[in-house]
């Protein structure tokens, strides 16, 4: 109940609330692993392992950010009710791509295909990138990236996707350059 | 591409068309029949259901949810147009990427082939009795019947509409927002027997061997069988049928004049067509998690002409999927049995190497790896596999 | 998942209180243009584009099931009324025509779709401004594309004219308030309209104005309300 009123109060108090937080550019701590540095801002929401960030509407363009996903939990987790693959730490790339493009399909994704699966650097560790395209649920054409790694029996991701016309091409080159600038917080 | 075997229609089409020779009997009297190039008067009712109809067709077209094969398309075309004769040009036929077996006959001609479909019939006679039946169901106008029925009622559609109580089924949502009409409606007793017949009709009359018929339909109550109760068989739920469906069929079966150059079945063409489809739609089934009726489709595959190598591969990724106890090596077995056959999917031998490599067999993963990299030269992981490569070489694994 | 949703379980908030509470707030202005976007001081041709439609009904069990025979009905009333009120206006009408490369169609299609995107995330912005990221606060800056180029080409026109309008009627017995995923998240009673316009320079993409519906307007299926419908859409389009 007290959060009613604590909501109401942030809302009508100004109206300059948002629920997002301002990223500016420079030196940004993801997760206890790692930091990357965007060049421009972005509007972040955050829950529990993962961060999304967006500029213009996270149905249009956004990079979330899973971190230290372990053992038995499920790498997008999507929905309880839908029969996500599990992650597990001995899975190979090729699994990884499987369980995030059945994780797409599972949540409305339509025609998901992998494409391009090669070894990339997650900062100074070794990791892996692909990339995706794939039709929302309304038949509208997306295209995505995947860049990611396991450290220490554990999976970081950082998946960005976007509407093929316009918003995937407009923050791509932005894309890879916090992919180029990601640094690890302590050699794995 | 006319397939070789063209010759066997020839003849029994000869036979219908010019001498009205029939080999079985109408089962019925007159029945209401549609011309070619059948439209609607303008200013009828029929005309404002033809239009909705239309709309929806487009929807179908721009919804991102067909299967693009062009083979696999103009296979179902060729097929259709066998049977549907003077109306040919009247149906449109779609096929859906959807992995349940389901077909439908909307009341302008359009025609839904469900991709789960196409894995569970088992040849091209199969698949044409399917498709005859729901070509009869536009010919004999039955969606025309019950829209002329539901005309005096609050919602004229209704009878076209999703078919709710087959929820629980995730894809009902997303046919109701494309307003896929036509697609999961339930057609009476009635208009379900003279579509067997007049699908029978068709089928022996461009030469299919009407034992697949029956055959269809022993499949599709075998596969219910091993699923939940609560799981529903769409196709069996939007096809209500009597119980003497399957005799009746096989009766005529019997009954029917077998032609001088014997039945077509059509096993291989069928094959050849599905094969390039197939690792999508088991990728497709797989998600659904109902691995007791998977594996019987796998079963059935066996019987079906399907390679043994491809059915050994699938069976490995069953195994990979559920993931259960003892399942791993029963995977590593199954992709070994696979890799026996020279005509092996490539996939096999990365997911072999891929077993090896993670259970510290580097040694013998490299030649496999190797292997699939020389059968698959697009492969879409073919840097990866490089890198797997070199890992085990200089040690890491 | 609906953004809306996900702000409201983390306040712990029936979403539905949520837009209740914010409309109470600050008033947002219902018509967006581009920084910079004048008047045309000379006429203008404007591609109508098929308008983007449907009808619905909400089943007992919960299904959004679109009704063809509802849409067909509004898109023809809306369309009609759409080109009998912009003929007031100075500018040149041109009608979309269909093109025969299904690659073509395909393509004007996603830009169709792109749209519903677009307007629908304008919408939610001007609906809930806790929900308009920091970074497009200061802005109005939106784009179908380059690819609407194509468009232009097509019908030699300089600028398109987007309509997106989802009704949907509950059916007896639901409960007054319920979330629908079309209207993302936002608790409605039954009849409450979505629907917004656009004007997209086919140059280069950018939607130079925006408007959405704020009251209902009933019965799509009926001229009268088509016409306040179309009437309200078009308010103040700067044409």
């Amino acid at each position: 109940m007290k959060n009613i009123w604590v909501g109401l109060l942030l809302l009508l108090s100004g109206c300059a609330t948002t629920f997002y937080t301002l990223v500016e550019p420079g030196q940004v701590v993801i997760c206890d692993r790692y930091s990357v540095k965007p060049g421009i801002q972005w509007s972040e929401i955050q829950k529990g392992d993962v961060r999304l960030w967006t500029v213009d509407g996270v149905e249009l363009e956004s990079i979330r950010f899973i971190s230290g996903i372990s053992e038995g939990v499920p790498i997008m987790d999507i929905t309880k009710e839908k029969h996500e693959t599990p992650f597990r730490p001995d899975m190979s790339e090729t699994e990884l791509v499987d369980a995030i493009v059945d994780a797409f399909s599972l949540s409305g994704s339509q025609q998901v295909e992998a494409r391009n699966l090669q070894p990339a650097r997650f900062g100074s560790a070794e990791g892996f990138r692909f990339e995706l395209d794939f039709m929302d649920a309304d038949g509208l054409n997306k295209k995505g990236v995947v860049v990611g790694t396991i450290m220490d029996e554990a999976l970081y991701l950082i998946i960005y996707t976007g509407t093929r016309i316009h918003y995937f091409p407009k923050y791509a080159r932005e894309f890879e350059d916090i992919v180029s600038s990601i640094e690890l917080k302590r050699i794995p | 591409m006319i397939p070789v075997s063209l010759h066997r229609f020839v003849v029994p089409l000869f036979c219908t068309i010019i001498l009205g020779c029939q080999s079985t009997p109408s089962t019925h009297g007159k029945r209401a029949t549609v011309q070619q190039g059948y439209q609607p008067a303008l200013d009828t009712d029929e005309a404002g259901l033809w239009l909705v109809m239309d709309q929806a067709e487009q929807d179908l077209k721009t919804s991102g949810k067909l299967v693009t094969d062009v083979h696999a398309n103009e296979y179902l075309r060729e097929i259709v147009c066998r049977l549907a004769n003077d109306i040919c040009g009247d149906v449109r036929v779609y096929l859906v990427r959807i992995p349940y077996f389901n077909a439908s006959m909307a009341p302008n001609g359009v025609m839904q082939v469900w991709s789960g479909l196409l894995l569970r019939t088992e040849n091209e006679a199969q698949l044409a009795y399917i498709l005859g039946h729901e070509i009869a169901h536009y010919r004999y106008q039955h969606s025309l019947q019950m829209f002329r029925q539901a005309k005096n009622t609050a919602n004229v559609l209704a009878p076209f509409q999703i078919v709710t109580a087959a929820g629980g089924i995730g894809y009902v949502g997303s046919l109701a927002q494309i307003g896929a009409l036509g697609t999961l409606m339930k057609f009476s007793r009635d208009h379900e027997r003279e579509a067997d017949d007049g699908g029978f009709e068709m089928i022996v009359a461009a030469g299919y061997n009407p034992h697949e018929a029956a055959r269809v339909w022993e499949g599709l109550l075998q596969e219910k069988d091993a699923l939940d109760e609560d799981a529903p068989s769409i196709f069996l739920s939007t096809h209500p049928s009597s119980s003497d469906r399957v005799d009746t069929l096989k009766q005529r079966a019997i009954a029917a004049t077998t032609p001088e150059t014997g039945w077509y079945t059509g096993m291989e063409r069928y094959n050849e067509v599905i094969d390039p489809l197939r690792f999508k739609l088991m990728r497709d089934e797989l998600r659904l998690r109902q691995y007791p009726a998977t594996q019987i489709l796998l079963d059935r595959a066996a019987s079906a002409g399907v390679r043994i190598s491809e059915i050994r591969y699938f069976q490995a990724e069953l195994y990979n999927a559920r993931a259960e106890e003892g399942d791993l090596s029963k995977a590593e077995a199954a992709y070994r049995d696979c890799i026996k056959s020279p005509d092996a999917p490539p996939e096999a031998y990365r997911e072999l190497a891929t077993i090896y490599m993670k259970s510290g067999r580097g040694k013998q993963a490299v030649p496999l790896f190797e292997t699939y990299l020389v059968k698959k030269p697009d492969a879409f992981d073919q840097s990866m596999i490089k890198a797997y490569i070199q890992r085990i070489g200089s040690g890491e694994n | 998942m609906s953004v809306i949703n996900r702000f409201a379980r983390v306040l712990k908030v029936p979403s539905v209180f949520l837009v209740a509470i914010s409309l109470i707030g600050c008033a947002q202005t219902q018509v967006r243009q581009k920084a910079g976007h004048h008047e045309a001081q000379q006429s203008v041709s404007v591609l109508l584009m098929p308008v983007d439609i449907e009808l619905s009904v909400l089943t007992a069990g919960g299904v959004s099931e679109v009704r063809a025979d509802w849409t067909a009905k509004a898109k023809e009333l809306v369309s009609a009324s759409l080109r009998r009120q912009l003929a007031q206006h100075d500018d040149k009408l041109l009608e979309y025509v269909e093109p025969s490369n299904p690659a073509d169609v395909q393509e004007h299609t996603q830009i169709i779709k792109l749209h519903g995107l677009v307007g629908k995330t304008i919408m939610v912005h001007s609906i809930l401004p806790a929900a308009v990221p920091p970074t497009k606060k200061d802005s109005f800056e939106w784009s179908l594309g380059e690819e609407v180029s194509c468009l232009r080409e097509a019908s030699g026109a300089d600028y398109g004219l987007f309509v997106y309008i989802r009704d949907s009627y509950a059916t007896a017995g639901r409960k007054a308030l319920m979330v629908t995923s079309a209207l993302f998240g936002i608790g409605i009673s039954s009849g409450r309209q979505v629907g917004f316009s656009t004007l997209v320079d086919l140059r280069d993409g950018s939607v130079v104005w925006f408007n959405r519906i704020l009251k209902q307007s009933g019965d799509l299926r009926t001229e009268s309300a088509a016409h306040s419908t179309v009437k309200e859409l078009i308010e103040d389009i700067p044409l």
